[in-house]
């Protein structure tokens, strides 16, 4: 069972998701960043990343990502690769620990790529039945995200928020929002993302992630793909405003996986996100002076040195459950 | 209406056989085709699983031409999909996929390259021990003939009749096909990198004769075998110097 509110153990402000490519920079340049997170899966091996790792996190927040434990798997999850998601929790001590709402183990295959499930009675005691064991299993409650999805499924009886907030109240875990997941998938389902965030239980949601998606062209019309890899678009960040002004400022990750740009690039988009979050939380006296941050990002923004003062030189141990 | 269980089992049977009229029905996908829709799954799938073998196996992708690469991988991929999410640990396979593939029976290189990345992969995901000295091994006097050594356990061997250590040092980037030269290569993680070592014949059978397990006098007489100028000492100094004995069985009798 839960036993620590899952709720706020990162700082508010905005991090970046760390890939392999920038760690020598950091821990050569040690930037002002606010936190970083990682895919617990690859560092699951011993080898230099590992160890780049553990010097990392001397120096900044760690949240740890994983993308295979197959939380919507009728079959369960694999406990080895449960152990193994513990042994990374116990290794780095992250201050957070997030899952999708999404299977990518079928018959025993690891399909690399996260699907979405019904949203449905069976389906909402399987997934229910896997978070309260990763739970037990890592001694934490972990956050759950939701998922960027291109088909639905005829057989759902309830919406995506409701199903989330069912999670929520049946196993004491926390959401990750995903703003960029909601606005692809309402998108591509023709669903209202605004709607969506607007029922989602607001309290239970302890990180927001952002990131760019693609559009592809089909013979049904336009497609969006969330490929991470392009700027947070004008779309998401006007998503992203609504939900900072809904649920209030949390946690914001940009992630960013292929055709990985410059640091600079990634921090810049994190400036943004905390410009714009304090933008739309600050006093409304102050809010006149913050105006600017409500316009629309350049792409071509990029910046030397995040805004965020948070920078975590201790580790947060009180953060973590017995 | 099937179960979840049912569903995701068509889903996956649908991903890796490339049609979805088991599901379609299941699927919604507003005004689009779901069937189509159902497609990006099985594109990602195999486009990231791909991408993920090109990454292991660069030079290999390059020396092979990288649309048959593509192919290559596309086929190893169907037939042996990874079974865990680890995919740090997927691609073990493909060197011998490509040794029996029909498509690359003509390039033989290309399986013994993949064998060589895959040793590289190995190495960089394989903990390291902390090495002994050689005084500990001095310690046990006449004993020592018959210690065992253990290596450190990322430590590979590769035997092959094309320059794979120029290759890969290449890139790949080569002019004019190369010619055949008998290659013996040991692999190993030393701290942060990844050590790649071509190895004379009787060093090669002497440290492979270790790995199996031969007491050290036994391991000794198969290089011998190759070469009655083995210099042994010089030979220990240069195993135990390189941070590659990581213990001694049985311990030296230290009384």
């Amino acid at each position: 069972m839960p036993t620590t509110d899952p709720r706020m153990p990162l700082p508010s402000c905005a991090g970046i998701g760390l890939r392999h490519p920038h760690m020598a920079e950091i821990l050569e340049q040690r930037p002002s960043m606010g936190w970083l997170e990682v895919h617990a899966e690859n560092y699951m091996n011993d080898g230099p990343a590992v160890s780049a790792l553990e010097r990392i996190r001397d120096h900044y927040t760690l949240s740890i990502h994983g993308v295979g434990l197959s939380l919507g798997s009728a079959k369960g999850i694999d406990e080895r690769h449960l152990a193994r998601l513990k042994m990374v929790c116990d290794r780095f001590e992250p201050a957070m620990v997030s899952e999708h709402l999404a299977w990518c183990v079928g018959d025993g295959i690891y399909l690399n790529d996260l699907l979405p499930i019904p949203f449905d009675e069976e389906a909402l005691a399987i997934v229910c039945r896997n978070i309260e064991r990763t739970q037990e299993a890592i001694r934490r409650p972990i956050l759950i995200e939701n998922l960027s999805a291109y088909v639905g499924f005829a057989r759902s009886t309830m919406a995506e928020p409701e199903f989330l907030a069912e999670i929520v109240r049946r196993t004491g875990c926390g959401l990750l929002l995903d703003v960029n997941n909601v606005y692809v998938s309402a998108q591509n389902l023709g669903f209202d993302a605004y709607a969506y965030i607007e029922a989602l239980p607001a309290a239970a949601i302890g990180e927001v992630h952002l990131a760019g998606y693609v559009e592809n062209d089909t013979p049904d019309g336009p497609v969006l793909i969330d490929n991470h890899g392009s700027h947070v678009s004008p779309d998401v960040w006007a998503l992203y405003r609504a939900a900072t002004e809904r649920i209030g400022r949390r946690p914001t990750l940009i992630e960013w996986d292929s055709d990985l740009p410059p640091l600079e690039t990634l921090m810049g988009e994190a400036m943004w996100a905390d410009l714009l979050a304090t933008a739309i939380t600050a006093p409304p006296q102050s809010r006149k002076a913050n105006r600017r941050a409500a316009l629309p990002p350049s792409a071509s923004q990029t910046a030397k040195v995040a805004v965020c003062d948070h920078h975590p030189l201790s580790r947060q141990h009180q953060m973590e459950a017995a | 209406m099937s179960s979840l269980a049912e569903l995701q089992s068509l889903m996956t049977s649908a991903i890796f056989k490339g049609h979805a009229a088991d599901i379609e029905e299941s699927l919604l996908a507003g005004r689009a085709d779901p069937a189509r829709r159902f497609n990006i799954y099985r594109n990602n799938t195999f486009l990231s699983l791909s991408a993920h073998l090109k990454a292991v196996f660069p030079v290999t992708a390059k020396l092979g031409d990288e649309r048959f690469f593509a192919y290559a991988a596309n086929e190893f991929i169907r037939r042996s999909p990874p079974r865990e999410p680890r995919l740090s640990a997927y691609g073990a396979e493909f060197p011998k996929f490509l040794a029996r593939f029909p498509a690359s029976r003509a390039m033989p290189i290309l399986a013994e390259m993949a064998s060589l990345e895959w040793a590289v992969q190995s190495a960089l995901t394989t903990g390291t021990m902390p090495s002994v000295s050689l005084d500990a091994l001095i310690q046990a006097g006449p004993e020592a003939a018959q210690a065992r050594l253990a290596l450190q356990p990322g430590l590979n061997f590769i035997l092959s009749r094309w320059p794979l250590a120029m290759l890969w040092m290449a890139s790949g980037e080569i002019a004019e096909p190369p010619a055949r030269v008998s290659t013996r290569l040991a692999v190993w993680r030393a701290a942060d990198s990844v050590r790649v070592v071509s190895l004379s014949k009787p060093r090669f059978a002497f440290w492979r004769a270790l790995v199996l397990g031969l007491p050290l006098e036994a391991a000794a007489a198969r290089a011998v075998a190759r070469d009655d100028g083995f210099d042994f000492p010089a030979e220990l100094r240069g195993l135990f110097g390189a941070g590659l004995v990581t213990g001694i069985a049985p311990q030296p009798n230290l009384h």
